[in-house]
Order: structure tokens, then C-alpha cells, then sequence
């Protein structure tokens, strides 16, 4: 092969290879020959109009670069827009270059295409960025004006139409001092500030504000692109989380309840005032180091070890830090952080105070049927002086009558009076002295048991069924046996009196224990006369007796006072003609507790 | 009154549920020559007075079921027993506890005569005998 077609072959392989297209026309705009780039994006075309090839039509475009270099031989850069050979909209830039013949007049022009679609694409995609961004956007010069905006600065500010910047977003008549845009336009660099401005109804605004600058080809910064966030809600929500930080930390300082919360090992994280007047012992002792295991019950452990979510005792004691026992309600729970166990909060209620007002209540309401009644308890005292007085002279008539029958009858008579005078003053001095209980762990069924055993052939002497009705789950109770056997046998003794009133045949006493819900029930139930209102209402109020043989008129004051120092309550139902239930509950929280218990 | 019943001994009528108390005052009586009645039942007292008609009844306030207060005023409202004077035996005080009871029980009037515990028996007897004798004075 010579040297001149090794050449030709060389431009030919160049001509088909380069990435553009590159097509040649002839004056009819008849395509003579393309390379392949120009072939892949349009299709073989050899022989076809240019405006068909790259157009799809018939005729030529009605500003046909290719015909005005035909016509003036100037080279022209001019960016068009066709369909390529799957008529899908391509964007191309063509630098047409004519080919001069030997008239010195182009014969043919050369076309060379540049495929832009993908460019434009992207062009459109950072356009439509810019459009609908959720914050103002805007392009300012040198002299603060705003020379674009995007929709929602048109949508809030209107069409820019040259204002400064400054005025738009502040209202000012003047530069900002530290003006973002000013300091883009000396360094070159983006940067990001806060800024206060004022919205277009005058509320003032915070804004994030980022700078960016726009270069000339020369890297001269010719524009700034500034974007501004309206940080309002942003702000109020901020505002608002730390309102409510600092209102929870004001709760939990203020509280009357101690409040101290243990991170997931255990370790002290936050005690608040309360806690270190319960447990005695500085705050800052406290944080940090693990809490001395007197202070909490065992109960709590499985939350404070994150076994469990929550525990309530309503009523136990911790041991402060001077060695003093509190009474306390005291509820665990367990804090969840990130979906995990994250620690736990103790919040305990001293119970000092409320323990000491329960107890003047208690007193209040013994001394106040001690008050009510003293002139019940006088009435009784005079009837047995009555008594007392008739004795006298029925023994004295009987000396001087030399009548030893009549002697007897009085001595007799002194003897029964004397005996209940010494009745009235022990019960009376029981009542009066507010004994404290003698608890230990005892089974409420043997107490029934006893009572029942006690009375069973007594009542039965006088045709009345007494019987005891115990249920087997009832569990041992901290409780003082003596106590709780006095008031069941003074109920009991009542009931078959009742029975015995009502002179009905076959009349029946149950004694019954069982327990539901926490609470320890009690009852005694009669089928005998039952009372009246009148004697009713009068039960637990004064030494009104209406036992024929005389009774003191304090069992149920002192009943009653035993079941309200066990921390229960008795409730009476009764219908006369029909029979009497007595009921003592006691919840189990409130019974007493023993001493070592929380150790 | 007729001349016949001026010889017989003042029949009295004891009510009140204190055995000991319904002895002494019966024994007392009976020594002065009185005839007694005692009722210690209060729910049939009614009744037996009713059918005796004594010539003044010492009534106890306080009793079980029921009270000599409800008894006091259906005495009053008998019409065999309107104008016998009744004397009232209580532990309460006469000036406190009695006008409220008898306010209480929907206006009762004032007894007759009024005893408050414990009862000695002198006085117990001359309370008694000028009774009798104003009673006396007010049917001749």
C-alpha cells in the first residue's frame, strides 16, 4: 500500500471513530456521507436531507444553518434540538464548517453534532431543585439585589424585580453589619449563619441562612446563591422541649415524693430534694455510686435489675442513712431508652406524717366516744347505785326484821352491783388506755377455730348452732391473736345473746374467715332478733347496752377500736327479725407490719 | 272514788328491766303498806297496767326493744289509764337529757314527778305519798 492511500485509510478510520457525529452536506442539503457516531444517534442517512435525518421533516427549517453557511461561508456553533432514529427528542450543539470548492464558495458544509440530551436532563433536574426546594432560594449580585428567586421566594416576596436583599427579608434601609452575601462574595466560600428577619406580616422570623457563590468562567464570583430556611416552627418546638425540660426538672426538684432514678446498673443518676431529706444524705454522695441496699426494699430489685416494669408497695419501710426507720409507699419503674432497659425510677411517699395523723385520728375518735358517752357510762352508774342502794336496804330491813331470808336476798343484791361496777371499770380502763398491739405471725383460721371451741357447748346448752366456717387458702397475717380472739368472742357473745332475745327455736352462729382481692374478711353472722335503727345507729357510739343482764355497753367500742388499730374497718348489716352479720376487713397493706420484713 | 277503794292500800305499778332494782323498790313499797305491781317486761307492761289500772306507775326510761319513753306515752294516751300520775325512775338528768327525750319522742308532757338515780328510798317514798295525795286532791 503507498503512503498517500495508507494515509486515506488512516483519515477514514479517524473520520468514523471520533465520538462526534460529523455529517456532509451538499448545497441540496443532501447528505453525501456521515461517520458511525452520527449513524447511532440518527440512523444510516446517506442520501437523506438533513432536515429528514435529524428532524423528521420534509421540508428545510426555517432558519437552516446549514444553507446560511452555503450562503455567507462562515463557520457557526448553533444548538438544536431533533428526534434521533427512535424519534425520541435529542438536544445536540452542531459546529458547521464550510468545505470551500475551487470557486472559492463552500461545495459542501461539514456538520459536527455533540449529543446534549443528557446535560439538558440534568440542567432540567437542578432547575426543578431549584424550583421547589422548602426554602427560599435566591440569586444576589454585588449590590445586594435580588436577581432570581425560586417559587416559594416569588410565592412569599412576589417577582424579583431588584430589591435588595436586606429590605426584602429584614425591612432594613441598609446592609445587615454581618452580611452572609458580603462575606461569599470576599472569600469564595460558602457559609452559614443565623439570622433574625421579619416575615411579610411583620412577625419576626429566624432564618438558617447558607451562602454559596456563583463563578464567572474566570472564577470571578459574579452572583451569590443564597438559601434561607424559616426556622419558626423549628424554634418553637425547640422552645417548647425546653419549656417542658425545664418544667419536668422544676416537678421533679419541687416534688413532696423522694424521686431517685438508678441507670441500668444500679448507679445513682438523679435525686431530687425530697429523696435527700427522706434518706439523710447529701445529693452529691449519692450520684454516681450505688445505692446502699438498706434503702431499697427487695421487692424493687427485679425492676431496678430490669426483670420487671413496675412495683407499687403501698406501705413498707426503708432505712435512711442515720439508721432511722421510715415508713414509706414507695413504687419502682422501670425506664425504657432507645427500646431497651435503660434504668429505673424509685418514687417513695414519707409516710411519717400521715402515719402520725392517722394515729391523733385514731385517738381523736377514741376520746370522742369517750366524750359521747360519758353520759351513757353515768346512766350505767347509776342504775348499779340503784342497785347498789337497794341492796343496802333490803339487807338493813332484813337485820332489823331479824329476817335472814331478806338478809341474803340484800347480800346478794350488793354482791351483783359490786361485780358490775368492777365490769364497768375494767372494760373502761381497757377501752380508755389505747393498749398497743402484741403482733406476731399467727393463722386467722386457728383464732376462729378457738373462738368457735370456746363458745360451742354454751351456746349450745341454749339450743343455738355455732359453728365455724374457714377458709383453707387464708394465709398466715402479722396480727395480735389476743386481740382479734377478744373481738370475735365479743361479737360471738352478742350474736347468741341476739339469738337468745329473739326466742326463736333453732337459731344459728357462723364464725367465718376467707380473703379476696388483699383483703382478710372476717364475719360473724346470727339468724337472731336483728336491730332497729335506733339500735343501730347507737351500736358503736356509747356504753348503750340492750342486754337484759346487763352488759357494759364497750364490747363493740372496744371491738372496733382492736380492728381500726389492725388497720381495718367493721361494718354492721342487720334487719331486725331477721339477724345481724358482723364484718371486719382487713386489707392486707395495712395490717401491721413486722419490724425486720425489708431487710 | 268510790268509799270502798279509800280503804284499800294505793295499788303502785313498778316497770323497769333492772331485777335488783324492781326487788328493792317493790320491798321498800310493801313496807309501807303499798300494794306493787312490778313489771319487768316492757313489751307486755302496757297490757298489764291496762288491765290493774294502778293508782300511779314508776317507770324506768332506758330499756331494751322497748323504751319506757315510748311507754310513757302510750300511758298517757291510754284512755284506762288518762289521769294516772306517772313517775319517771332514769339515770338522766332531769334538766338536760328528759326535756330532750320528751321533745324527741314528738312533744311529750312533763311527768308527773321525776326521780333520778339512784333512788333513795326516803325520798322515793315521800315523792310517792305527796303523788298520791295530789292525785287524791284532784278526783274529790
Amino acid at each position: 500500500m503507498s503512503a498517500v492511500t495508507q494515509l486515506e485509510d488512516v483519515r477514514a478510520r479517524i473520520f468514523d471513530e471520533i465520538p462526534s457525529g460529523v455529517v456532509l452536506v451538499d448545497p441540496s442539503l443532501t447528505i453525501i456521507d456521515h461517520n458511525r457516531a452520527f449513524a447511532d444517534l440518527f440512523g444510516e442517512a446517506r442520501g437523506s436531507s438533513c432536515h429528514a435525518a435529524t428532524k423528521g421533516r420534509r421540508s428545510p427549517c426555517s432558519s437552516c444553518p446549514a444553507l446560511e453557511t452555503f450562503s455567507d461561508g462562515h463557520q457557526r456553533v448553533i444548538e438544536q434540538q431533533g428526534k434521533d432514529s427512535n424519534g425520541r427528542e435529542v438536544h445536540y450543539l452542531v459546529q458547521i464548517t464550510p468545505i470551500m470548492g475551487t470557486d472559492n464558495r463552500p461545495e459542501y458544509v461539514a456538520a459536527i453534532t455533540t449529543d446534549l440530551t443528557a446535560t439538558r436532563r440534568l440542567q432540567r433536574e437542578y432547575k426543578t431543585l431549584f424550583e421547589q426546594v422548602p426554602c427560599f432560594v435566591a440569586v444576589i449580585n454585588r449590590d445586594h439585589r435580588v436577581v432570581k428567586g425560586n417559587e416559594l421566594f416569588r410565592k412569599t416576596f412576589g417577582e424579583p424585580t431588584g430589591e435588595h436583599c436586606y429590605r426584602l427579608y429584614k425591612r432594613r434601609r441598609e446592609p445587615c453589619q454581618k452580611c452572609p452575601v458580603d462575606r461569599t462574595f470576599a472569600d469564595g466560600l460558602s457559609h452559614a449563619s443565623r439570622q433574625m428577619g421579619m416575615a411579610r406580616d411583620g412577625r419576626p422570623t429566624p432564618y438558617l441562612v447558607f451562602t454559596a457563590p456563583l463563578l464567572a468562567d474566570d472564577g470571578e464570583v459574579t452572583h451569590v446563591i443564597e438559601m434561607a430556611l424559616d426556622m419558626t416552627a423549628h424554634e418553637d418546638l425547640e422552645q417548647k422541649l425546653s419549656r417542658a425540660t425545664v418544667l419536668r426538672q422544676a416537678l421533679v426538684e419541687s416534688s413532696l415524693d423522694a424521686i431517685v432514678v438508678f441507670d441500668e446498673k444500679q448507679k445513682v443518676l438523679l435525686v431530687n430534694q425530697a429523696a435527700e431529706d427522706l434518706l439523710g444524705c447529701p445529693l452529691d454522695e449519692m450520684i454516681g455510686r450505688p445505692a446502699p441496699k438498706r434503702l431499697i426494699p427487695k421487692a424493687l430489685y427485679p425492676v431496678l435489675k430490669g426483670r420487671e416494669n413496675q412495683v407499687l408497695l403501698h406501705e413498707t419501710a426503708v432505712t435512711n442513712f442515720a439508721g432511722e426507720r421510715i415508713p414509706v409507699r414507695i413504687a419502682a419503674v422501670a425506664l425504657e431508652v432507645d427500646g431497651k432497659f435503660g434504668g429505673a425510677a424509685l418514687i417513695a411517699q414519707d409516710l411519717r406524717e400521715l402515719k402520725r395523723l392517722e394515729l391523733e385520728k385514731m385517738e381523736a375518735e377514741r376520746l370522742a366516744a369517750v366524750g359521747q358517752t360519758v353520759a351513757g357510762l353515768a346512766h350505767g352508774i347509776k342504775n348499779i347505785l340503784t342497785g347498789l342502794e337497794g341492796g343496802m336496804y333490803v339487807t338493813s330491813s332484813g337485820l332489823k326484821r331479824g329476817d335472814e331470808g331478806r338478809v341474803h336476798q340484800g347480800w346478794e343484791m350488793l354482791e351483783r352491783n359490786m361485780g358490775r361496777i368492777s365490769d364497768l371499770a375494767r372494760s373502761l380502763l381497757a377501752f380508755s388506755r389505747g393498749e398497743a398491739l402484741t403482733c406476731r405471725e399467727i393463722s386467722p383460721a386457728d383464732v376462729v377455730n378457738d373462738v368457735v371451741e370456746l363458745y360451742r357447748d354454751g351456746a349450745s346448752q341454749q339450743g343455738i348452732e355455732l359453728s365455724a366456717d374457714v377458709d383453707d387458702g387464708v394465709a398466715p397475717a402479722w396480727m395480735d391473736p389476743e386481740a382479734l380472739h377478744s373481738c370475735l368472742a365479743n361479737l360471738v357473745s352478742n350474736a347468741v345473746d341476739a339469738c337468745l332475745v329473739s326466742g326463736n327455736s333453732g337459731c344459728r352462729v357462723e364464725v367465718r374467715v376467707r380473703e379476696g382481692d388483699g383483703v382478710l374478711v372476717f364475719e360473724v353472722v346470727d339468724t337472731g332478733c336483728g336491730m332497729d335503727y335506733e339500735v343501730k345507729q347507737k351500736a358503736f357510739t356509747s356504753f348503750f347496752t340492750t342486754k337484759e343482764r346487763g352488759g357494759t355497753g364497750l364490747g363493740l367500742l372496744l371491738t372496733r377500736k382492736i380492728v381500726q388499730q389492725h388497720g381495718g374497718s367493721i361494718l354492721l348489716e342487720t334487719e331486725q327479725g331477721e339477724g345481724t352479720t358482723f364484718r371486719l376487713e382487713f386489707p392486707r397493706d395495712r395490717l401491721p407490719k413486722p419490724e425486720t420484713e425489708e431487710e | 272514788m268510790s268509799e270502798s277503794v279509800h280503804h284499800r292500800a294505793p295499788l303502785v305499778a313498778i316497770v323497769d328491766d333492772e331485777q335488783d332494782i324492781v326487788t328493792y323498790l317493790r320491798l321498800a313499797l310493801e313496807d309501807q303498806g303499798y300494794r306493787v305491781l312490778t313489771v319487768t317486761e316492757s313489751s307486755t307492761a302496757l297490757e298489764r297496767l291496762a288491765a290493774v289500772e294502778p293508782d300511779v306507775v314508776c317507770l324506768d326510761l332506758l330499756m331494751p326493744k322497748h323504751t319506757g319513753v315510748a311507754l310513757y306515752a302510750e300511758i298517757i294516751r291510754h284512755p284506762d289509764l288518762a289521769g294516772c300520775p306517772v313517775l319517771i325512775m332514769s339515770g338522766l338528768t332531769p334538766k338536760e337529757d328528759l326535756p330532750k327525750l320528751l321533745e324527741e319522742a314528738g312533744g311529750l308532757p312533763q311527768p308527773a314527778c321525776f326521780m333520778e338515780k339512784p333512788i333513795r328510798v326516803e325520798q322515793f317514798i315521800e315523792a310517792l305519798s305527796e303523788l298520791l295525795r295530789t292525785a287524791e286532791g284532784a278526783t274529790t
